[in-house]
């Protein structure tokens, strides 16, 4: 998941070339990107991100 | 440079298959985005049955035809040029240093678009607009991709 401070314009577009970039550097591994941003809703997804993920 | 019948045959039918996939989506974008896909019409497509279909077909021929170039036209294409078969990311660059592919990275970003296009998983209508107007704007850049690997074909003899 990926935490933005503004509002993001194009959320799917930012979330699928940050996918591609994250595959690339694991040799082509499936990766979701999650995206938390102001305009964007608030879903279960991201509480359990915000509770269990790690800091990178 | 000649290919076997095998690959010749298997190459022809997928040119076919493309060129078919291209209209059915080109037809499917012209239904849909009369305009821009707005964040109104994300938001009641639950109510309006119409506007959920032409969504789904869009959505479902954008991936078909993606699937058809990335994962069975590429990867023969390049058989019959001689390449080693290998891995659907080292397919892709090789297609760019080949000129058969603008970009593999955009290629990716196409790929990655897809999950975020269905509206029954995307409960976010911002997400869900976004990625179905990203997903028109890609439409020339698929089907500049296809017919670039049928004209290859073609300029070869082999369809």
């Amino acid at each position: 998941m990926l935490e933005l401070p503004e509002p993001v314009d194009n959320p799917a577009l930012m979330a699928a070339k940050m996918s591609a970039q994250v595959s690339r550097a694991m040799h082509g591994r499936k990766v979701d990107v999650l995206l938390s941003a102001p305009n964007l809703m608030r879903l279960p997804i991201h509480d359990m991100v915000f509770k269990e993920g790690k800091l990178l | 440079m000649t290919v076997e019948p095998k690959i010749a045959l298997r190459l022809q039918f997928l040119a076919r298959v493309v060129r078919k996939e291209c209209k059915h989506l080109t037809t499917t974008d012209q239904r849909l985005f009369g305009g821009l896909f707005t964040l109104e019409q994300a938001t009641r497509l639950e109510e309006d049955p119409d506007l959920g279909e032409r969504v789904e077909a869009f959505v479902g021929r954008f991936g078909r035809l993606q699937d058809t170039v990335g994962d069975k036209l590429l990867p023969s294409l390049l058989a019959a040029l001689g390449e080693k078969p290998s891995a659907a990311i080292d397919n892709l660059d090789r297609a760019e240093r080949l000129g058969l592919l603008k970009s593999a990275d955009e290629w990716m970003t196409m790929r990655n678009l897809r999950n975020q296009m269905v509206h029954e998983y995307v409960e976010d209508p911002v997400v869900l607009s976004s990625a179905l107007q990203t997903g028109h704007a890609f439409v020339p850049a698929l089907i500049a991709t296809a017919n670039k690997m049928i004209s290859e074909i073609e300029r070869r003899g082999w369809a």
